[in-house]
């Protein structure tokens, strides 16, 4: 035991306390930052084995420089990141699909709906105003301008989704190309004593939440600390290296025909698709395969069967110059981004179809005509093509005069009439020759259009608002009206973005909570950092008294002998 | 628990956030005074409100659907009042001139007066409403009677129309020459309901050398010089004026959609007011009774006494359909005002917020808020460090 082993045990002291104030001040100045983890040094008391007295003391020695982690609550930090990654892009796609619909607002689908049936009651209402027939045709182009937004909106989010799959994959493969090089950085540290790469680790950990929140993931720890990551059962990162994900593009199909670029994951090892079941890459592709279509579904139906029943009950009317079977909807336009006006409105609004026509009875003025010769009968329809479907007992023949002589009617007598076809077959012909002049009064059904005033079609088309056309049971029957069906999808829509958002309100609370625990054992706190340096200083002042004390009996024993 | 410094900031401000974000939601809910902007502030309140309003909306299409039928209604009963007084005064003057006090100058005064009484007529049924002929039926641009300017000429060999005259006595009937392209295959309709007095043969004398039935338009000639002057170069020249009714049907009805799955009629036809062709119409009856002032015959007055006072019978009918109707009307009116009331209130309680209620719920955020800020300003300051 020498003065000189003394001097060593102060300069060990001295070493120790600048050590700790070196972990503690990393500490202080890393407060802040993400993912980094409080570190504490270790120290063990230097012994020697003495002959006389056993153990010792032999100053001081660092131990090592531990990183206070819990190993579990990261595990469960990085489960619930990737619910929160993927309730997180669910609940922004619903609500972007809630801000495609617009609803409630006098902007939304249901209230140009409530116009189109709207303007169709105020045509009725005046069948032969051009400003009403232009009414029904600008509502008309309103609700199809306003299903073509929607429908464009739909695609577009779709072609988002797309874009923003390759944008996360690329994230996701600098992570994993990350966190393989972390990998070989901690094996190389840890071949040494004391397992020094505690910054990488958490550098690590925090690249493996910010994975987790992207894609489902599972992984394992192997002997020199490295990570075996797989997302459902397919290596991602192997002790070797990284496995990156590519994206593979395939042509799709549009609601409008039109094609669209399709992004799909492929393992960049095996060329074998990949499907994530969790995190944000999930819910965008489920965004883009489900939720999406299903609406786009929804409004395609709601946009044919709007098509088809008001084609429907158009053709059954008369437009304003008494044509018939026309559509007002274009009939090969039956989804969302398609609907579209038929070519024959947008030309002229006389096409709208407001008359319902009919059957009725008029009065054929009387005729004025000469018996035909023997053996044709007389065709009034020659004189007028309606002249058919005559009144059973209602032709009147008469001689011109003067004075006009009535003929009988019946079998044997003068004439007889075909009433179906308004044909009239003379009989008498030694009385009534051929060209013998005739006055002939008759009336007769038609079916068709009958005056511009006519706007019982426009009330039959209005009344489709109240028609139950959609949402059929399971017999088939339709149990909902157009808007009724579009409101309780609506509806389905917001309760599916409250849902969302509450699950992502849960997970987000949970995930704090976490962060709490993990924040409470790897944190920072300075008033401990703070108390902890005042403890170092001064074991640091300490020691270097000692020493100086060491020196003063150094400096006694050189000069007293 | 140890707790650090970055768990107490992340906590504040957790806090914090909760408070703003609840704060904004309030804030627009008050500034927008709905309960909700977007299907999931409220899903089931968002689809009952988009139902309402649509239901809302109907009401009122409804309500002005019923409008527009009760001036279609109103129009059509005021011109039948205005025609009720016409046949009334009409029958007045069928009393007087069936009187034997007076004399045939007077009886032509009359007539005159008749003939005024046929152009208001004429110019009721002829009513319109924004251009509209509202007894037309569906043919709302036709007029359902015209007074038309006829010709025809009477010659001893057939005309186009068959007619000729060689022997007396003979009954002709008219044709109007000038009207074609109407219903007929000569073209040529036959004239009736001509009106007395602008009939007159030059050469011939009414009365003796002919008489005529002026409401079937048809002349009867008894003498020679009829026969010669039919032989004579250009034969008997006639020209008149007739009330032509509208071949078309004008028998359509014009319908207003008054409550779900419900129309109801608001046109009065011209058959319904005026008579129909078939029947002795309003015309006819006013033809009649001025051909008997026209020709000083009392039996002819008497006899188109009673057809006035048929066609006056058949109009009071026709108004008071109109009548019941618009009562009808009315009642749906004020029934279909109490439903959008209820629905318009239910839809107001659905998206409107309760003021009072949500700005005292504000007011209580707003002191938390601040309390929070104010706190949490404070906890996160101090360190070990200050005090060192």
């Amino acid at each position: 035991m020498s003065l000189t082993d003394l001097l060593n045990i102060g300069s060990q002291g001295l070493a120790a306390s600048q050590m700790e104030l070196n972990v503690t001040g990393q500490n202080v100045t890393n407060a802040s930052t993400t993912g980094y983890s409080r570190k504490v040094v270790n120290l063990q008391a230097g012994v020697r084995q003495d002959s006389n007295f056993g153990q010792m003391g032999m100053g001081v020695n660092v131990v090592d420089i531990q990183a206070l982690r819990d190993a579990f609550l990261n595990q469960q930090m990085q489960g619930v990141s990737t619910q929160q990654g993927q309730q997180q892009q669910t609940d922004t796609s619903l609500q972007s699909i809630q801000n495609i619909l617009t609803e409630p607002a006098s902007s939304g689908l249901d209230s140009y709906m409530d116009q189109f049936w709207s303007a169709w009651q105020n045509l009725a209402n005046e069948p032969a105003d051009p400003t009403a027939r232009q009414a029904v045709s600008d509502a008309g182009t309103a609700l199809v301008g306003r299903f073509h937004d929607i429908g464009t909106q739909l695609d577009n989010m779709v072609a988002q989704q797309n874009s923003q799959i390759t944008t996360v994959t690329a994230q996701v493969n600098q992570l994993l190309t990350g966190i393989a090089a972390d990998n070989s950085t901690i094996a190389q540290a840890n071949v040494g004593p004391g397992g020094a790469a505690n910054d990488t680790v958490d550098a690590r950990e925090q690249k493996l939440i910010q994975l987790s929140s992207l894609i489902n993931i599972s992984y394992t720890t192997d002997a020199q600390g490295r990570y075996t990551i797989t997302s459902s059962g397919n290596l991602l990162v192997s002790p070797q290296g990284a496995f990156p994900l590519e994206v593979q593009n395939s042509t799709a199909t549009l609601s409008d025909g039109s094609q669209t670029t399709q992004a799909n994951l492929v393992l960049s090892s095996t060329r074998q698709p990949l499907v994530p079941q969790g995190g944000q890459l999930a819910a965008l592709i489920q965004t883009r395969d489900q939720t999406i279509p299903q609406f786009q579904s929804q409004i395609d139906t709601l946009a044919k069967t709007l098509v088809q029943s008001v084609n429907a009950q158009h053709e059954q009317g008369y437009s304003l110059t008494g044509t018939t079977g026309n559509d007002f909807f274009d009939p090969a336009g039956t989804t969302a981004s398609t609907i579209g006006l038929a070519a024959d409105i947008q030309q002229s609004v006389d096409n709208i179809a407001a008359a319902a026509g009919g059957t009725s009875t008029s009065l054929g003025a009387p005729l004025n005509l000469a018996i035909p010769a023997s053996g044709t009968p007389m065709d009034l329809t020659t004189t007028n093509p309606n002249y058919r479907n005559l009144s059973q007992g209602s032709v009147q023949i008469s001689t011109v005069g003067p004075p006009p002589v009535q003929l009988q009617e019946g079998a044997g007598k003068d004439y007889v009439v075909d009433y179906q076809n308004g044909q009239i077959y003379f009989n008498n012909p030694a009385v009534y020759p051929p060209g013998t002049a005739l006055t002939v009064d008759f009336s007769y059904t038609t079916a068709g259009y009958n005056g511009q005033g006519d706007g019982n079609n426009a009330i039959s088309i209005a009344q489709l608002a109240q028609a139950s056309l959609a949402m059929p049971d399971a017999t088939g029957t339709n149990m909902s009206t157009l808007g009724g069906a579009y409101a309780s999808m609506v509806g389905a829509l917001g309760s599916a973005k409250t849902e969302s958002a509450s699950n992502l309100a849960t997970t987000t609370n949970l995930q704090s909570y976490l962060q709490t625990q993990i924040s409470s054992v790897s944190g920072v706190n300075m008033d401990e950092e703070l108390a902890n340096m005042v403890t170092f200083q001064n074991s640091y002042q300490a020691s270097a008294k000692y020493i100086s004390t060491i020196s003063t009996l150094m400096t006694t024993l050189i000069n007293m002998t | 628990m140890r707790i650090t410094q970055t768990m107490i900031s992340s906590d504040v401000l957790t806090g914090i956030e909760a408070n703003g974000s609840q704060l904004d939601q309030m804030m627009t809910q008050l500034a927008s005074g709905k309960a909700f902007t977007q299907p999931s502030d409220d899903p089931v309140g968002v689809a009952q409100y988009l139902q309402l309003t649509s239901l809302s909306s109907q009401y009122d299409q409804y309500y002005a659907n019923m409008q527009n039928g009760d001036s279609w209604l109103t129009t059509s009963d005021s011109a039948m009042q205005s025609g009720n007084n016409v046949l009334q005064s009409a029958n007045e003057l069928a009393i007087q001139g069936a009187n034997g006090t007076y004399s045939a100058v007077q009886r032509s005064e009359m007539n005159s007066q008749v003939q005024s009484l046929v152009d208001q007529m004429l110019s009721i049924a002829n009513t319109t409403l924004n251009g509209q002929y509202v007894f037309s039926g569906t043919q709302t641009n036709v007029p359902p009677f015209t007074l038309a300017h006829g010709t025809d000429t009477i010659s001893a060999a057939p005309d186009a129309n068959g007619t000729s005259l060689t022997t007396v006595p003979a009954t002709v009937q008219l044709f109007d020459t000038k009207q074609t392209g109407s219903n007929t295959a000569s073209g040529n309709p036959s004239a009736y309901d001509v009106v007395p007095g602008t009939l007159q043969i030059a050469g011939l004398a009414e009365g003796t050398d002919y008489t005529v039935d002026y409401k079937n338009g048809t002349v009867t000639f008894n003498t020679a010089a009829a026969v010669a002057q039919a032989a004579s170069a250009g034969g008997i020249s006639l020209q008149y004026d007739w009330v032509q009714r509208s071949e078309k049907d004008l028998s359509g009805t014009i319908n207003r959609q008054t409550q779900q799955g419900t129309t109801a009629q608001v046109n009065i036809t011209a058959d319904q007011a005026f008579g129909s062709k078939s029947q002795t119409n309003v015309f006819d009856s006013l033809i009649d009774l001025m051909q008997g002032l026209h020709t000083n015959d009392q039996t002819q007055i008497q006899s188109s006494m009673s057809e006035v006072q048929d066609s006056l019978t058949q109009l009071v009918k026709a108004q008071t359909t109109a009548g019941s109707k618009e009562n009808l009307l009315q009642g749906t009116e004020t029934q279909n005002r109490a439903s959008a009331l209820q629905v318009t209130t239910a839809s107001t309680n659905l998206d409107s917020i309760d003021y009072a209620k949500v700005a005292t719920q504000y007011q209580n955020l707003q002191t938390v808020y601040q309390a929070a800020i104010q706190v949490g300003a404070k906890i996160i300051q101090p360190t070990l460090a200050s005090f060192l």
